[in-house]
This record gives structure tokens, sequence and C-alpha cells, in this order.
């Protein structure tokens, strides 16, 4: 097994998107934008997972083609809330 | 908390000082909040100083028990628009996320118990946040008490066949004989073989190493969340595939305890690296139930 304790180094912007964009208080009423609604599948697909990537591709397609926030469970094996 | 929080992004915060503001020059501001935390006189002194994701300077707004960390940001970037459009790109999104990060790291450095907000939660006005402190309050205050001396430690298993040391053990197939033994056809699919179960053994104890690091890491912590797996370009150069991605909260004199407690589960598994990050301000365990809708 190789570690990695904790480092000083630099937050990775993928464990930072991790916590930002699926945790964090939400809240509703009059926020301009509701980050929590569909905008988190398209930055999810679009940031988090490979733009090149089959798998994501195909996502992008059904997310398209359904626009549905629920064909997302079948990308993301853990509930995005 | 302070000595076991982030400082080098709350530095950064407090850096961003000394760089021209980027706001209140031309334009309607909008509100963008960062943070909700109790309202205590040492609040008020951490955000002194402060810059947020526009470069504003931060401020609390205060309502009854509770106080929300925000800042004003122009309505051309942060209105509903322009907002979408800026968070389809990950250069915004990277630099939005770190601002937003190092003013919650710079609260919760200085000591401060706070619930971060998502990303981009932007309000109109500063009353329509202070009505949200109000209608929200019954599950603020329990949720700011139970997360009071806790921080959020991050542990992913990675599975990496390619790193795991040549197997050490008498191989019993009759098939890995010494490959001079074989024709070179026989030989190339021997090898194979050997790879692939390599690429087996790396996954299997990738799975045994997390099954044991969440037995143990669920002892030290008061509770546990679940990310998805990291995949893609995003997940840069990951040390092979990420098979687990948890999240826990620990009380903060614990986090030595558990970043050990976790290393030493996962010990003497060849092909498997673990890695812990944090500590992190409380992101994962920051969800109260939404009132219905």
């Amino acid at each position: 097994m190789t570690v990695t304790p904790h480092a000083d180094r630099p937050v990775a912007l993928i464990d930072l998107l991790d916590r930002l964009l699926q945790g964090g208080v939400v809240l509703t009423g009059d926020l301009v934008l509701s980050i929590a609604d569909v905008d988190l599948v398209r930055i999810d697909l679009r940031a988090v997972i490979a733009p090149v990537a089959a798998a994501a591709v195909d996502a992008v397609d059904a997310v398209d083609a359904v626009g549905s926030v629920g064909i997302i469970g079948t990308v993301h094996p853990a509930p995005l809330l | 908390m302070t000595d076991t929080t982030d400082t080098t992004d709350a530095t950064h915060a407090i850096d961003a000082v000394n760089t021209t503001g980027r706001t209140g020059s031309t334009g309607t501001d909008i509100v963008y909040a960062y943070a909700i935390l109790r309202r205590t006189s040492e609040a008020a002194e951490a955000v002194a100083g402060l810059r947020g994701v526009a470069g504003e300077p931060i401020r609390l707004l205060e309502s009854s028990e509770l106080a929300a960390a925000v800042g004003p940001v122009p309505a051309a970037d942060f209105d509903e628009g322009p907002l979408k459009a800026h968070l389809e790109d990950l250069g915004w999104l990277e630099s939005t996320a770190r601002a937003h990060h190092a003013v919650v790291a710079a609260l919760a450095g200085l000591g401060a118990t706070v619930l971060p907000l998502r990303l981009a939660t932007v309000y109109l006005d500063d009353d329509r946040v202070r009505q949200t402190l109000d209608a929200r309050r019954d599950d603020f205050l329990p949720l700011l008490d139970r997360l009071t001396g806790h921080v959020e430690l991050g542990v992913k298993v990675y599975a990496a066949p390619d790193a795991a040391s040549p197997d050490p053990r008498p191989d019993p197939d009759p098939a890995a004989v010494p490959a001079a033994d074989l024709n070179p056809g026989r030989a190339y699919l021997a090898g194979r073989r050997r790879m692939r179960r390599t690429a087996e053994d790396a996954w299997q104890a990738a799975g045994r190493a997390a099954a044991r690091l969440t037995e143990t890491a669920g002892r030290l912590a008061v509770d546990h969340v679940a990310h998805r797996p990291q995949r893609g370009d995003l997940a840069g150069r990951a040390p092979g595939t990420n098979v687990s991605n948890d999240t826990y909260l620990v009380p903060a004199d614990r986090v030595d305890e558990f970043r050990t407690g976790v290393l030493a589960a996962a010990e003497g598994l060849p092909g498997v690296h673990v890695e812990v990050t944090g500590p992190w301000a409380p992101y994962s365990f920051a969800l109260p139930a939404e009132p219905a809708r």
C-alpha cells in the first residue's frame, strides 16, 4: 500500500467541487439561480466527468434526450444530495 | 479548530485584501452568500479583511442568533443568465470555487463553526438573506450545535494494479511456467493471465481495503457521506482507479487518530492507494432537510 499522509498542498479542484456542488447548505426561495437543480447535472457532467470520456458523452446525450435529473442515477453510483 | 483547519486557503482570502476590488465601480450589485454561522463578536472580527469571489469585502448579515457571511457581487456576472453561462466555464468555476472556499476556510480557521453554503448561492438583496436565516433558524441552530468542534476528512481508496509490486507468491498455475518453456503465443497468453490476475487482485484488495477503512473510520467518526468515485480529466494524475470517495465528520481532537487509524487499516495491501484529505469545513454535513416546497 502507498499512502498520502496529510500533505500541505493545494486543495484539488475535484475534491473541492465534490463538496461545493454536492455539499453545502442548499437554500431555496429568492435565489437568483438554484445550482441544486438542473445546473448541477450539467456542471457535474462537463467539469467533473471527463468531457471526452465515452461514458460522459453517453450521459450527456442521455440527459439532453431525457432532460431529467433522474437519469444521472445511472452515471453516479452515489446519491447526488 | 484553529490548528487543524486548512490555513493555506485562509491566507489567500486575507491576502486578497491587498488586491483591488472589482466591484462597486459600475452596475448593480447582488448578494453572494458564503456561510452561516452564529452571531458572535468573534464572527464579526473573523470576516473583517476577507475578500470574496469578486474581490469584494465580506461582511455579516445578522438576524437574531444567526449571521450570514456575504459579499456584494456584480449582477452582470452573478445574476441568473450570466451565472448560468459562467458555470459552463471551467476556469471561472475553478476560480469561483477556490475563492468561495477561501472565505469558508478562513472563517473556520479562525475558530468559527460554519455552515458552508453551496457554490453560487446568490440573492437579490440583503433582506432576502435575512428572511432565509429567519425561516430556516430551526434547521440551522441544531446543525451548528452538531458541527461545533468537528471537521470533515475525506478518504479516497484507489485500486492501482500497475503500482502493485510483482507478485512474490509462487504461482501454482501450470500455465505460468517460465516463459522460456512456452512458444511465443502461449507465453503471451500466460503473461496476459498474470496481468489480469494482478489487476483482479488489486481490485479485490481495494475492495477489502475500502470495507476495512469504512469500519475503522466509522468507529472514529460521528457521521459519514459517500461521494461518487472520482473519474475523468479532473481526477488528474490519480494513483489508480478511485473505488471509493467517502467523507467523514470527525471530532477536531481526533483528526490525527483518524488519519493514522485509516491509513493503518489499509496497510499491507499491494495495489491499493489511500488518500486522506482535509481537514475541511463540514461541507458534506451541512445539509439539513429542506422544508417542503
